[in-house]
């Protein structure tokens, strides 16, 4: 099995399997530019986050693999427990999903936002995301 | 600090764009002034679905109804939703109304006069406006003197009101922070006792009365005189009504006993009116809130709860369908104590109209 290297904002590195390393298409697109012989280097994300982001991606890839005795509620499940983090840790995940180019976890983290701002009035609205922009800060 | 910081706007937009509900989506619009841009701009939906049958709010002395006057089917009063402030007044009421947005007079626990703004059918959708520091306590203003122009999506408003002569108008968008918005402007000091107010658009609050036709423009603060009166007994004592029609000025007026609906033009200096409609049924009382809601149907509500059919220029008269029994909603929390509305108050002043996006 072919292997990736990815290196983290900090430097920190994580070795992939390449199915896995191409369902970000931004990475995809750096292997097809500069191959496989050299780190790929993504300095907008943490190394908490894509250690995130490759669980998430690991997790689904088995998924839907022949054989894989997931069920649906499963998958709920996990994606339920995977959002389930404070706002600052989830602005983290949508910018990594954009950046990263993973449609699945983009529309996932997004989607968890637009609950969050469904149920609240305005100013809680307003008071929530400036109170994780501060404690991001 | 907007909330949007955190992240990039194109990210925001992408998350708002999940939002599918009417709700959601007007409460986004509120929350600053960039979600209010991209609502206004991509969610066209709340505006195919504010297109819908009205409904129509009844109050009486602490107790609210509501049902569509077309069919007269009764709503419970726990689909609709009221701002918190109106609770605390025993003579909170709606006193104008424009694309499903109530603007409601309460007094506050000190008795002072204040206006509150929401959604009936949006929970949390309330705006609380400032206190405007002309109006003293127990002031009581009578709902025709309030016009109002709201958005759709509740993104921004006009409200003025005539209070001893003098306009108080307020310009609202939401997140707005400039220099000339979402803060109350007096105009006139005093000149204009007696006159009638309405908003053809968010940019131009019409002033009408004994000292003719004026503009004012919030934007720049300016209040210019458009036209002349040719005869002063027209607008004499106030006693007509005005309101905006397809961006054009009606006139509401009961000549000995017929109601009389005119075009209202400023044409080379002179206030012009264009005699458009004339009710033949007799309505003695003559100076009462009068509304026009959508674009084909006037609604004038006292006495005789008449609808006027604008379609294609026939007008047509219908009566409303009004339910033989309410379903009350108490508005103050702590008593469903209802009373009936005194007999010698009219009662013309308690309605509002609001598309009901759910029907």
């Amino acid at each position: 099995m072919v292997k990736v290297t990815l290196k983290s904002a900090e430097g920190d590195v994580f070795e992939v399997d390449e199915e896995l390393a191409l369902e970000s298409l931004m990475v995809k697109n750096m292997i097809e530019d500069v191959g496989l012989d050299s780190a790929i280097s993504l300095p907008n994300v943490s190394s908490t986050i894509l250690a995130k982001v490759i669980e998430y991606i690991k997790f689904h890839m088995d998924a839907q693999k022949d054989g894989s005795k997931k069920t649906s509620e499963e998958i709920k499940a996990f994606d339920d427990d995977f959002v389930n983090v404070g706002i600052p840790t989830l602005f983290e995940m949508v910018l990594a999903s954009n950046y990263l180019n993973v449609k699945s976890l983009l529309s996932l983290t997004c989607n968890t936002v637009a609950n969050m701002i469904k149920t609240k009035p305005p100013a809680e609205v307003k008071e929530m995301f400036t109170s994780a922009k501060q404690a991001k800060a | 600090m907007p909330p949007h910081t955190g992240l990039p706007d194109v990210l925001w937009f992408y998350i708002l764009s999940k939002l599918l509900d009417v709700e959601s989506l007007v409460r986004a619009s509120l929350v600053c002034r960039e979600w209010n841009g991209f609502v206004r701009s991509e969610g066209n939906d709340i505006k195919q679905r504010c297109k819908s049958p009205l409904l129509f709010l009844k109050v009486e002395l602490r107790r609210l109804a509501c049902f569509n006057p077309q069919s007269g089917q009764l709503y419970d009063p726990n689909t609709f939703f009221l701002p918190p402030e109106v609770s605390v007044s025993l003579s909170s009421i709606p006193v104008a109304s424009s694309n499903g947005w109530v603007l409601w007079r309460y007094y506050t626990e000190e008795d002072m006069v204040s206006l509150v703004i929401n959604n009936p059918l949006v929970r949390s959708s309330s705006v609380a406006l400032p206190h405007c520091h002309d109006v003293q306590l127990e002031d009581w203003i009578q709902p025709e003197n309030f016009a109002m122009l709201a958005a759709k999506d509740g993104s921004s408003f006009c409200i003025s009101f005539v209070l001893f002569g003098t306009i108080n108008a307020y310009a609202y968008t939401a997140g707005g922070h400039d220099h000339d918005q979402n803060e109350w402007r007096t105009v006139g000091n005093g000149r204009y006792k007696g006159h009638r107010v309405a908003w053809t658009n968010f940019e131009h609050c019409h002033i009408l009365g004994e000292s003719g036709h004026w503009v004012y423009k919030p934007q720049n603060d300016e209040c210019v005189l458009v036209g002349k009166l040719e005869s002063l007994e027209d607008y004499e004592y106030g006693a007509f009504g005005l309101v905006s029609l397809r961006g054009e000025l009606v006139t509401v007026r009961f000549m000995n006993g017929p109601m009389r609906l005119s075009l209202v033009k400023s044409v080379d200096g002179f206030v012009k009116e264009e005699e458009k409609w004339v009710c033949a049924e007799t309505i003695p009382y003559r100076r009462k809130k009068v509304f026009i809601c959508l674009d084909n149907e006037f609604h004038h509500v006292p006495w005789k709860l008449t609808v006027l059919d604008l379609k294609t220029g026939v007008w047509k008269v219908e009566k409303l369908v009004t339910p033989i029994k309410f379903k009350w909603c108490p508005l103050m929390k702590e008593t469903d104590e209802a009373q009936p509305w005194p007999k010698d108050w009219p009662m013309s002043h308690t309605l509002a109209f609001v598309p009901n996006p759910k029907i």
